[in-house]
């Protein structure tokens, strides 16, 4: 139940607090002279955060705008920028100095003035195109800066009564078709003709629905269901060209597919790839604009933590760095609200600030271009070439996570499955691990096999001989042997001794005897007059231990967690809280469902049933080191069976225990099952008003305290 | 279940019950008594209101028309309190106003504008009153709902004078808010100190003092010249004037010393260098001043605002802090605002360091505070024994890494291995070095701290230690031990107690911080520190035949302690803070830092963590080595390791142009196995990772470094190229950019540095 004990061991852990009573601040046990507001951190192939050496630092401020809503980068390095609160569009050189405005100031034309402009694109031949919010429309001038024309809302029976012409952002493809983002768009980018016809809408993202809403839908009158808020897919705020004109879309409110990458049919070629794993469900995260370069590497800007994330062309995370401006404090690397970002051909990224009014210019560092250069590299398949990057990379940064992989790709690509192991492991790959450990039992068994097979075979005729003079040889003289040995009396032990071995493997004996014969050995077990309930703790208590054994002994391809991320105390309640409650649950229904078991009966039952897993569970974790990740199948398999077997024990036993029939026994069983759920209700509910009563007892505490001083 | 306890009251078991009674009862007593907290009650607070009020109607102020020379400024009579060779200092009893008269040139250094620029100015409201005042303050109103902004001339003020040694002093009264200021100026060495004595302050009515704004105006200058203000951002940071783009910024307002996080602030923080020096300065465009707050600075901020914020005067001051809000839990998730009720008794000066052209600008500001610091501090120049400063080389031996299992030690060098690379550095030529070791004690880094012995096993205990003193005190390399001496870990048999032991925040609760490996931390207060531990770890110092040891984090923060038996403010904590200092150098021979806090010159023998890069506030314009010039030649200084520079390119040129040593902090392993540590930011520090670059600097440091001479010039000679001229002649060059520098007679590469000794060009 792993929601279950992340809550409990939550607010232990705040309880802990309240007893310690601390005041945190953050460290002040780093180095003192580092200075930009922001650390990077990059993340390894498990998504843990991973710090690195800045990528990206920053360089320049420019300001004197006002609200800049967009900007555009041409394929010339020239910078165009929605200046929405002084209406009008400028362009910028790389220096931060105006080559120009659109409408130029003296421009009289009233056609060419515009009205908060958020969006702004330039086609190549350099028509600039503005989304022309405040005016609702969207305004064309040629490459002189000059009035062309401007596409007013379209007028379609396929547009909806309710749909609100806002164009907030613009693209314009190469055919000449212009999609906007509009305000509240849910229905995807409007797509419009060259001439302004209506052409559909494009890039929609699909509503999520869970099967509490499939159940409303089915059940729900027509009344009821008008009353359900309607559920509108996550709106698409932005959308970006790369440098192959393929469309990117940024979406709001999704789980996953926060970034889209259409093709002309509208499919998402990313594959609803989930850019955030680590965003928890009420958490504010929401990315604002997207910028795709010739490598496919993709700057996204995020507004809620004022951070800019870097993924590569597959949707791996390669950097993250930006820090929320705070207080008063002005400073370079500190955001406010980000409301897009572009790159020039230099890789230098340039974030406009709609709060603060000013664009920050970002320069890539020589880690930051190794990085992107070698991942380039590795994602169009050159491994050997970016294995001398990698290995650079490593150098500066020896705990980068994703060098390693680098590296352990070139390695397996030349051949060095042994050392390319050692690597996919260090790195936590789980694919490149079992590809590479694949190739090394090949080997093994392809240099091996020949030899083991030859002895096996020889042993084996050796054994078969073997037997057969053995049994020739005895044939004569049996009668003699057989008298001789009945005569034979057993010699005098030690009987303590004896008899105190007998008493520790009794319980031992019964447990191998009901794993063979279940129904026989759990009659013996629940029929013994003594309930050996120490041993049942002893064992119980085995198992937890052999359980965390396994957990260290399993191989990395099917470990759920890293063994140093481990914590005793959870994995302890995850262990022993479901199963005291089940026997308590049992006990209980048993009692009040005319069962015959004592509690200590009950208890011993159910650790006993145990006993497959306690048993079998430590050879199959010790063997799935010798499994690569498609033979997961059997350790899956293992696993299921033991737990199958684990269940018909516990029915075994508690049908025996309590004395049922094969009916009874399932009538009761089913009530234990509600009884435990029950349990688990209460006792969250529980820990609930535990914890409201201490926080109310020690605030109280601390008021008397404070006071009284 | 009676008759058991009434049999217990029978004669026959009386004694026997009784008698173990006793005994146990006794053993208990003994326990407790033995372990009882050895409470020591420091009290800070000495005085008290009465006293204040005691001291102020002794002042035998007047407020008569003086008696002395006098002169019509702007139509108002002022009065010569004072005169030097150099300077004299006037007053106009009127308003209360200062000003200081440069007798070579004439220029009048005045508290205030003069009518004639405040003409030009188009400020009105509230900041056109500040501007005629010597004092701007904050207040909390009596019913406690507003903090209100006010100065001495908002409300009437009555000000009263008199003479006194080599000055003046002035008392301002606002009769109404129920404020009175007594502040004395003095004239020293021709320069101007302006000081509010421990007692100058007192509150007659329910309004209290928040801050005060001391001479913010001293020498503002409008725009037009190519002047700027001088603040201490990182090494040094200029504000020019006539500054664009004043949308992007607001004032430059920061506390010396950093927060004080026993004060929990009510903003989040942010990453940032502390300011480490209490120093600010105005140039003109053709004179200056540098100021040093001399007391007080440990509840000073350092404000610098240029003109067009508030006002069309660029100006810079010192503001100090006497109360502050703070945020009280009163439970899990609530919490109230709260303010500090007591006046804190401290004394806060000024000194103000009048500049004429030629010495104006920061490389004149600089050495100005350097001699500021070597006639009044008495830091002495490094003596000219060693030629050559030694590159420092440190090692971490060990840190803590908490699995399920409890906490693992992770040894990342033993001592054997240290002796071995810098053996085998020693054999390719490094001979020039010192060597330090971190994360030694038992346990590793933070280990059981402040338990820290029996030194770490594991990595070959105290007889290899003591091997490693001796082999490398053959080759004569100094070795100095790493120590955090004011943390404490959690561990549960370290012998410390966070209530009887620990600081204690204004909240009531222990203050604790997280570590890179998110363990908890306690920082140990001061005062407990000098009677518990420190006599302790120094005798035991002295007996493993250690000569130096490097106090981690002296300099790099700096809190006060609200446990109610030893309350100590952060002025108070400096003077332990500088105890400890002292006493390890005296015991040991030689002390080092890390972190660059002014306080601390003339106490250390090396600073590491030394400020080299500003903060990337818009506000300042450009980073200048202030810093770094005032101090090279009075303490060497190192930033943080070479290995972890963020840019290396950038940081390793700014080292040479800053005059620092080059640090590393080696492992023999791969940092790798220490990333569930304390350590887990390092990301590069294996030896033989690193041993071509360590060679390469140590190259560059014998050809650059200069060790015992001042610094006494700086210059841009083009954009991103920038010269450093030493006291014996040298000349060292740095150019930042992609292509190759032209100078006269000489080229510097891109991205490299260049040498020129004094004959040469």
């Amino acid at each position: 139940m792993p929601t279950s004990s992340k809550t409990l061991r939550r607010m232990i852990k705040i309880l802990l607090a309240v007893v310690l009573g601390v005041v945190l601040f953050l460290g002040a046990d780093r180095p003192a002279y580092a200075e930009l507001p922001y650390t990077t951190y990059s993340s390894d192939t498990n998504d843990v955060w991973i710090r690195t050496p800045n990528a990206f630092v920053p360089k320049a401020v420019w300001g004197g705008l006002n609200h800049p809503e967009d900007l555009f980068m041409t394929s010339k390095d020239e910078l165009y920028v929605a200046d929405a609160g002084n209406n009008r569009i400028v362009q910028l050189d790389l220096e931060g100095r105006i080559v120009r405005t659109i409408p130029e100031s003296t421009d009289q034309d009233p056609k060419a003035k515009l009205r908060k402009p958020e969006g702004v694109f330039v086609t190549e031949e350099g028509v600039i195109y503005v989304a022309d919010t405040g005016s609702r429309r969207v305004a064309v001038f040629d490459r002189e800066g000059k009035f062309a024309k401007e596409l007013l809302a379209p007028s379609s029976e396929l547009l909806p009564k309710t749909f609100v012409y806002a164009p907030l952002k613009v693209v314009v493809d190469q055919r000449g078709y212009i999609y906007l983002v509009t305000k509240g768009g849910y229905q995807g980018l409007l797509q419009l003709a060259p001439d302004g016809t209506f052409a559909g809408f494009y890039g929609a993202n699909k509503v999520p629905t869970s099967w509490l809403d499939s159940l409303k839908r089915k059940f729900f009158t027509e009344e009821q269901l008008k009353e359900e808020l309607s559920r509108l897919p996550g709106a698409v705020t932005n959308v970006t060209l790369d440098a192959k004109k393929f469309m990117f879309t940024v979406n709001k409110d999704l789980k996953s597919g926060q970034l889209k990458r259409l093709n002309f049919g509208g499919v998402d070629l990313l594959m609803n790839h989930n850019f955030a794993p680590w965003v928890k469900p009420l958490e504010r995260f929401s990315f604002q604009d997207v910028h795709v370069d010739s490598h496919g590497v993709m700057s996204v800007v995020e507004t809620a933590e004022g951070k800019i994330y870097q993924y590569d062309k597959y949707g791996q995370l390669l950097f993250l760095f930006g820090a929320t401006s705070v207080g008063s404090e002005q400073r370079l690397g500190m955001f406010k609200r980000m409301t897009s970002i572009v790159a020039d051909s230099n890789g230098t990224l340039y974030i406009a600030d709609g709060e603060l009014n000013r664009i920050q210019v970002m320069k890539r560092t020589h880690f930051g271009e190794l990085v992107h250069q070698a991942s380039y590299l590795d994602n169009q398949g050159k491994y050997e070439e970016a294995r001398g990057l990698w290995e650079e990379i490593h150098r500066l940064n020896g705990m980068y996570d994703r060098a390693y992989l680098g590296i352990a790709k070139a390695m397996f690509k030349a051949g060095e499955y042994e050392q390319a192991m050692a690597y996919f492991e260090q790195a936590k790959d789980k694919e490149g691990y079992s590809e590479s450990y694949w190739q090394v039992r090949m080997n093994f068994l392809l240099q091996y096999f020949g030899t083991a097979m030859t002895v096996l075979t020889i042993v084996l005729i050796g054994f078969i001989l073997g037997q057969k003079i053995i049994r020739s040889r005895k044939k004569p003289g049996l009668t003699d042997d057989q008298s001789e040995a009945s005569a034979v009396n057993l010699p005098q032990r030690n009987s303590r001794l004896a008899f105190w071995a007998r008493m520790l493997a009794e319980p031992w004996k019964q447990m191998l005897a009901m794993l063979r014969h279940p129904m026989n050995g759990m009659y013996d077990i629940t029929a013994s007059t003594q309930v050996r309930w120490r041993f049942a703790l002893f064992f119980v208590v085995l198992g937890f231990v052999v359980i965390i054994a396994g957990k260290a002994l399993v191989s990395m391809l099917f470990a759920a967690q890293r063994f140093e991320t481990l914590n005793l105390t959870t994995e302890a309640m995850k262990y022993f809280l479901p199963w005291i409650s089940w026997i308590v649950a049992n006990y209980l229904t048993g009692s009040v469902m005319r069962g015959e078991g004592s509690f200590g009966k009950v208890f011993v039952v159910n650790s006993y049933a145990l006993a497959p897993y306690i048993l079998f569970i430590l050879p199959i974790q010790w063997l799935s080191n010798a499994l690569t990740l498609q033979e997961g199948i059997f350790y899956t398999a293992a696993h299921y069976l033991i737990i199958i077997w684990v269940f018909i024990l516990i029915f075994v036993g508690t049908q025996n225990a309590h004395n049922y029939n094969l009916k009874e026994a399932i009538g009761m069983m089913s009530v234990s099952v509600v009884t435990f759920l029950c349990l688990w209700v209460f006792g969250f509910i529980l820990i609930g008003l535990v914890y409201q009563a201490t926080d109310f007892v020690t605030g109280f505490g601390q008021e008397v305290w404070l006071r009284v001083r | 279940m009676f008759d058991k306890a009434i049999k217990m009251f029978d004669r026959r078991h009386w004694k026997k019950g009784t008698a173990a009674l006793a005994a146990i009862l006794i053993i208990i007593s003994a326990v407790l008594w033995m372990n009882r907290p050895s409470s020591v009650v420091v009290n800070s607070d000495i005085y008290s209101t009465t006293d204040a009020m005691a001291f102020f109607s002794s002042l035998d102020v007047t407020s008569d028309v003086p008696q002395v020379e006098s002169r019509n400024l702007d139509g108002v009579q002022w009065f010569k309190a004072y005169e030097q060779k150099k300077a004299a200092l006037w007053f106009d009893p009127q308003t209360g106003q200062v000003a200081v008269e440069d007798k070579r040139s004439g220029k009048m250094w005045r508290s205030n504008p003069d009518s004639a620029a405040l003409a030009m100015d188009q400020t009105k409201g509230l900041w056109r009153s500040h501007l005629e005042s010597p004092i701007v303050l904050s207040y909390f109103n009596a019913d406690r709902t507003l903090i209100k902004d006010t100065n001495l001339k908002e409300y009437p003020t009555t000000v009263k004078w008199h003479s006194i040694e080599e000055g003046v002093a002035l008392m301002y009264v606002i009769e109404e808010l129920g404020f009175q200021f007594y502040v004395e100026y003095r004239l020293e060495d021709n320069q101007l100190v302006a000081r509010i004595p421990e007692l100058g302050i007192i509150e007659t009515k329910e309004n209290l003092l928040m801050e005060l704004n001391f001479l913010p105006f001293m020498g503002a200058a409008m725009n037009g010249s190519d002047g700027y203000l001088l603040v201490p951002d990182g090494p040094g940071g200029l504000i020019r004037f006539n500054k664009e783009g004043l949308d992007l910024i607001n004032a430059y307002n920061y506390p010396v010393y950093g927060q004080d996080w026993s004060i929990p602030a009510t903003t989040p923080s942010t990453r940032r260098t502390p300011v480490s020096y209490p120093v600010f300065g105005l140039n003109s465009g053709e004179e200056g001043y540098v100021a040093v707050i001399e007391e007080g600075a440990s509840r000073a901020n350092i404000v610098a605002t240029p003109a067009g914020i508030s006002t069309q005067f660029n100006e810079a001051h010192a503001k100090f802090v006497y109360r502050r809000i703070y945020s009280q839990p009163t439970g899990q998730t609530s919490s109230i605002l709260s303010y500090e009720k007591k006046m804190p008794y401290e004394a806060v000066s000024v000194r103000y360091i009048f500049l004429d052209q030629k010495d104006a600008d920061y490389v004149g500001m600089a050495q100005a505070y350097r001699d500021y610091l070597m006639t009044h501090r008495k830091v002495e120049r490094l003596d000219s024994k060693l030629n050559q400063s030694p590159l420092q080389l440190q090692f971490v031996i060990g840190a803590g890494e908490s699995t399920p299992l409890g906490e693992k030690l992770r040894v990342a060098t033993t001592f054997k291995q240290v002796e071995e690379i810098v053996l085998s550095l020693v054999d390719q030529g490094v001979t020039n070095i010192e060597v330090g070791l971190a994360g030694w004690q038992n346990g590793g880094d933070p280990g059981n701290l402040p338990k820290r012995f029996p030194i770490e096993g594991e990595a070959g205990g105290e007889q290899e230690l003591r091997n490693l003193i001796a082999q490398l005190g053959a080759q004569g390399i100094q070795i100095s031990l790493n120590d955090r001496i004011d943390t404490a870990s959690i561990s549960r048999n370290n012998g410390f107690s966070p209530g009887d032991d620990g600081i204690q925040s204004i909240v009531g609760t222990p203050l604790i911080y997280r570590n890179a490996a998110d363990e908890t931390i306690y920082l140990v207060s001061p005062v407990r520190n000098i009677q518990k531990y420190v006599p302790d770890l120094i005798e035991k110092w002295k007996e493993i035949g250690i000569k130096s040891a490097n106090l981690v984090n002296m300099g790099t923060q700096l809190n006060s302690d609200y446990h109610p038996n030893r309350k100590i403010s952060r002025l108070q904590s400096i003077s332990y803070s500088l105890q400890i200092t002292d006493t390890v150098r005296q015991a040991l021979g030689s002390v080092k830092v890390s972190g660059g806090f002014d306080f601390l010159l003339g106490h250390v023998d090396h600073m590491f963590d030394f400020p080299l890069e500003y903060n990337f506030d818009l506000i300042v314009d450009e980073q200048v080595p202030f810093y770094p010039i005032a101090v090279h030649g009075l303490v060497p200084y190192s930033s943080g390791p070479a290995n972890l520079r963020e840019d290396q390119a950038v940081q390793f040129l700014r080292e040479i142009e800053y005059g620092a040593v080059p640090r590393f902090s080696l492992t023999y392993e791969d940092p790798r196995m220490l990333k569930r540590t304390s350590y887990e930011n390092f990301f590069s520090s294996q030896y033989d990772v690193l041993e071509q670059q360590i060679l390469a600097e140590y190259e560059v440091l014998s050809k650059t470094g200069v060790r015992n001479s001042f610094i006494t010039g700086h210059r841009k000679l083009a954009e991103g190229v920038f010269e450093t001229r030493y006291e014996n002649g040298r000349k060292v060059r740095v150019n930042y950019n992609n292509d190759p520098y032209q100078g006269e007679g000489f080229t510097i590469e891109p991205m490299f540095y260049q040498v020129a000794e004094e004959e040469e060009r």
